[in-house]
């Protein structure tokens, strides 16, 4: 079922972002295209930053409404009508959520492609080997720098970078879900809900830098910033491992309230 | 005949409003039973319940034995009253959906209905006329063969000739071993064809009978027992 699932999913998503970023490597092209009557009049100028602009708008436009139909798709097909169908389909709520999070994963990955795709396309030429260029320079330093840790730190970003993803996707899936309890205006509760738990962060996070600095000597703070400060490598690893940690934590809490709200709390109206 | 539904003291509230009020039911396999009621009687929050779209407040619901989930789901055939297919679809990319996710989907059914239609695969679901997606989800649940199909007012909102339509598919089609529960208020359009009769309201069970029955021990027809009943 999860495999029928994310085939259908897939294809809801293809259908609509798969047109989007099309246009994105069209006005790309368009854009290398004018570079090819470059000189140095005005109305070339006028028409080459429009170019560049309009990809600029392009890309924002693209990263933005990949990530806001990822949120929409779990709320349309699960919380409106469609949800009639997919609510009785023979599949658990946890292979709902599962393939919702995993294609909205998928599709920003695609977007990620795509948009590197219409850059290459605007910049191709001389540009698009400075840019690959100025790319290898940076990983040669990290090479330079941290030697054999460079792999193990490359793997690690790209780690937290999926789970940061699956979370964030996750977190709006469990505002949603608890929207849902609401009697009414079910929408703005959600989104009431996320600011709550926002400002509910902040404030956990203010809490903990008064505790830091009223305990700076209890807690040995200063001895561990020395260290962490002497130990670039190991700060780092750390650092990127608690990343991985706490995302995969939160992921795991916002998808077991998703789960539950879902399974004991679903009223579709 | 084996026992396909069962729910005991099921109860739905909704803040301060009872829905459903510690209802008992038994339906059994191979009969078509009418869920029979006014408006707000209780009728779309049983069938929700027993699709599992609602969690009871109180009580339990069983589809052959099973809590609502993916067991049941299997079995059970659900037209909902209102239109749930997405519209950017076309016909034969839902019909594909409905034969991926259920084993018991009868793919050459549903074409041969559609056919009947006049209703082309590659027509979009949001082209249709409003009957039209009615009909095209009517056909969609007929094309199963379920074990229970619960039809919520499948012919509310249809005119006269509609209705007919509607009625021969779900006699035509239904699986003979299986139960159609068919919830409505209009109930002289349906009445010849029901084995069985519920009438519900306020959220209790107010009469479970044979239509036989009904007749005989009121002298009349279920529809003008229904207007006896639920006169204002």
């Amino acid at each position: 079922m999860v495999k029928k699932l994310f085939k259908h999913e897939m294809y809801a998503y293809l259908r609509t972002i798969l047109p989007m970023h099309m246009i994105l490597i069209g006005i790309g092209l368009l854009g290398r295209f004018v570079q090819l009557f470059e000189n140095d009049s005005t109305a070339y100028d006028i028409v080459f930053w429009s170019s560049v602009v309009a990809f600029c708008i392009g890309v924002v436009v693209c990263v933005l409404l990949t990530f806001i139909f990822g949120i929409r798709r779990f709320y349309t097909n699960l919380f409106t009508s469609e949800g009639y169908l997919s609510f009785t389909l023979p599949v658990t709520p946890t292979q709902h959520i599962f393939v919702k999070n995993t294609v909205a994963f998928i599709a920003q990955l695609f977007s990620i492609v795509m948009i590197s795709i219409a850059t290459c396309v605007i910049t191709f030429g001389d540009v698009c080997v400075e840019l690959f260029r100025a790319l290898g320079y940076i990983i040669k330093q990290f090479y330079i720098q941290y030697s054999q840790h460079t792999t193990l730190f490359i793997l690690e970003i790209i780690v937290t970078l999926v789970v940061v993803i699956s979370t964030s996707y996750m977190l709006f899936y469990a505002c949603i879900a608890l929207g849902q309890r609401a009697k009414k205006n079910r929408v703005a509760c959600a989104v009431g809900i996320f600011f709550a738990y926002y400002m509910i962060l902040q404030v956990l996070a203010t809490i903990a830098i008064i505790i830091v600095n009223t305990f700076y000597e209890e807690l040995h703070i200063e001895e561990i910033l020395n260290y962490l400060y002497y130990h670039p490598i190991f700060t780092n690893h750390l650092g990127w491992c608690l990343a991985i940690v706490i995302s995969l934590l939160l992921n795991l809490l916002y998808f077991a309230v998703t789960k539950s709200s879902i399974t004991k709390k679903l009223n579709l109206e | 005949m084996s026992e396909i539904l069962r729910c005991e003291n099921l109860t739905k509230k909704y803040a301060n409003t009872t829905a459903l009020n510690s209802i008992n039911l038994t339906l059994e396999s191979g009969k078509i039973v009418g869920l029979l009621g006014p408006n707000g009687s209780g009728k779309t929050t049983l069938i929700k319940l027993i699709n599992g779209l609602l969690t009871p407040t109180e009580g339990t619901v069983l589809v052959n034995g099973n809590k609502p989930g993916v067991k049941t789901k299997c079995n059970v055939a659900y037209l909902p009253d209102n239109s749930y297919l997405n519209s950017w679809m076309t016909v034969k990319q839902i019909i594909d959906f409905f034969k991926d996710f259920y084993a018991d989907f009868r793919e050459d059914v549903a074409y041969t209905m559609l056919n009947r239609l006049g209703i082309t695969p590659t027509t979009r679901l949001k082209t249709l006329s409003k009957g039209n997606k009615e009909k095209v989800c009517l056909i969609l649940v007929m094309s199963r063969n379920a074990k229970l199909y619960v039809l919520d007012e499948p012919i509310a909102g249809v005119d006269p000739a509609a209705r007919d339509y509607v009625i021969s598919t779900i006699i035509n089609n239904y699986n003979p071993e299986a139960t159609v529960l068919i919830s409505t208020h209009l109930i002289s359009d349906i009445e010849q064809i029901l084995d069985e009769a519920i009438f519900i309201q306020n959220g209790d069970i107010l009469l479970q009978k044979s239509i036989d029955e009904i007749r005989e021990e009121n002298g009349k027809s279920v529809d003008a027992l229904f207007r006896e009943v639920f006169r204002w």
